[in-house]
């Protein structure tokens, strides 16, 4: 048995509407994350997967300890877990390089290492040339590679990305999946990853959580850790499974959702 | 460099064009020389100011107070404005005082600033601050709260602390929203100052506006105002090339280069 990285216990989340009614997002979920493991959560929209990721990020404030990371109760953010935007979240006013050495700074590495680590990580997801570029100055998919290079500055043990390649070109989109897989395979991370697409969700990851629509409930999880001479099969009828699951929590969801 | 040259004719077209219906009109004798002086007597007058150095000394007395007032009123303005959004005593505390302060036309306090502070400067500079405070206070403060959930969240993760926070993300997420403020207000502290010079005397450009009108000395008092329109617009053409600058990092620098 391999040790937990993240162990959620029984969590209930609840937060307040704006008209002021609370609002059950997560009710009862409970998931072991080993170390070192590819996870996605996979729902329809609203179904608190990404509201699941905040919580372990420890951006979201929830009371009582039901999630542990590495043994610790989660009370709020920290470089142990590195998460990476949708949108990016790169700081605009600050070039790549500004973004990339910026948790180094904070973290007190010293100038000369930072540098060293922000320059090699800037080549290793291939933006060597664009260090002095401002955010604004490139396409969806190097800004994402930016983003995701600032958060490996701080050399997070869990990756936490939130629909990451969501607001990508489908082209752009395959070659981010491809290196993230690298990056994974290299540096051995625990990565729990958001997503509504099911081919994504179930090529990238050993496990597959699935999620019901709001209360998000774990409706199953699956393994998808498939290798061998059949994999490609095997992810092909599993991707026809999940889509199955998936499609019945979309025709029980009300119209308006 | 020509292009540049081109462009900037055509930006002053027109002005030129107003300069020479006001010549025209002038010339023709359906106004006296005193309602209505030439531009060719105005500009007599603004080149013997020149020349004099009056008008240095004039425009550098409106500057100082001008830009002392709007100075103090950022740094207090951006101040309020982002301890507003992060500390709810701070909000509590201006939140009623801004909602009526906001609207009211700050120079009606002018009497009792003069009051309290005597006829100097103070109270010149008082009044110049406490007028673009507002601008620039409110815009701040909705800066901050405009800043996207995710840069917060993406700095704690990265291990800033609050303070950090505050300075390294949210300052300068709100700078193009305070610098909209400081442009608001930086023309509100040209007024104020012409305003308080006119009602206090004390030179500056306004006081020799007031004394040109004393005199009935009508191309000194169209000399002034082509002295304070010119002074104004240099002003604001350098805040917006400081803007231009500190924004090379936003779209909206990027586009306009383009």
């Amino acid at each position: 048995m391999k040790t937990a990285a993240v162990a959620i216990n029984r969590l209930s989340y609840s937060y307040a509407a704006s008209d002021g009614r609370s609002v059950l997002a997560l009710s009862d979920v409970s998931l072991v994350v080993e170390q070192g493991s590819f996870v996605s959560l996979l729902g329809p929209s609203g179904c608190g997967k990404s509201t699941l990721l905040y919580l372990i990020g420890g951006f979201l404030k929830q009371e009582g300890t039901a999630i542990h990371v590495d043994g610790v109760p989660v009370t709020g953010p920290g470089p142990d877990r590195g998460i990476v935007f949708q949108q990016f979240a790169l700081f605009p006013w600050r070039t790549v390089l500004g973004n990339v050495v910026y948790g180094m700074e904070k973290q007190r590495v010293p100038r000369a290492e930072r540098l060293d680590r922000a320059h090699k990580l800037i080549r290793d997801v291939g933006l060597a040339g664009f260090e002095a570029s401002y955010p604004s100055q490139l396409s969806g998919g190097m800004r994402q590679r930016a983003a995701i290079a600032r958060t490996l500055a701080v050399d997070p043990a869990i990756l936490l990305m939130d629909e990451p390649f969501g607001a990508l070109d489908a082209q752009t989109r395959g070659i981010m999946q491809e290196q993230l897989r690298q990056i994974w395979q290299a540096t051995g991370k625990t990565v729990i990853f958001v997503t509504h697409d099911v081919r994504e969700a179930v090529y990238l990851s050993q496990k597959v959580v699935v999620m019901s629509k709001r209360p998000g409930t774990i409706k199953e999880i699956i393994d998808t850790s498939f290798e061998g001479s059949e994999a490609d099969a095997r992810v092909q009828s599993a991707v026809e499974d999940i889509w199955q699951q998936v499609k019945l929590e979309f025709a029980d969801a009300p119209a308006h959702a | 460099m020509a292009r540049l040259n081109v462009a900037w004719l055509k930006r002053l077209l027109p002005i030129i064009g107003l300069l020479v219906i006001w010549q025209a009109v002038a010339a023709s004798h359906v106004t006296s020389a005193f309602l209505l002086p030439s531009v060719v007597t105005v500009a007599e007058r603004v080149w013997s100011d020149i020349a004099s150095g009056t008008l240095a000394g004039k425009v550098g007395l409106t500057l100082y107070r001008a830009l002392a007032g709007f100075l103090i009123a950022t740094v207090a303005g951006v101040t309020v404005g982002l301890s507003m959004s992060i500390l709810p005593v701070v909000r509590w505390f201006f939140d009623p005082l801004i909602s009526v302060g906001f609207p009211t036309p700050k120079i009606a306090l002018l009497p009792i600033f003069m009051l309290w502070l005597g006829l100097g400067d103070e109270t010149k500079i008082a009044m110049i601050t406490f007028a673009c405070f507002f601008a620039i206070t409110t815009n701040a403060y909705a800066g901050a709260l405009g800043v996207e959930r995710a840069f917060i969240w993406s700095a704690q993760m990265l291990g800033a602390s609050r303070r950090q926070i505050l300075t390294d993300i949210i300052l300068p997420a709100a700078t193009p929203q305070i610098l909209t403020g400081m442009q608001i207000a930086l023309p509100v502290s040209l007024i104020s100052t012409l305003v308080t010079e006119m009602i206090m005397g004390g030179g500056g450009l306004g006081g020799g506006l007031l004394e040109a009108s004393r005199y009935a000395d009508s191309p000194g008092v169209f000399a002034a105002i082509v002295e304070i329109a010119a002074a104004g617009a240099i002003v604001i053409n350098v805040m917006f090339a400081l803007r231009k600058r500190l924004l090379r990092w936003h779209e909206e620098t990027q586009t306009r280069d383009q």
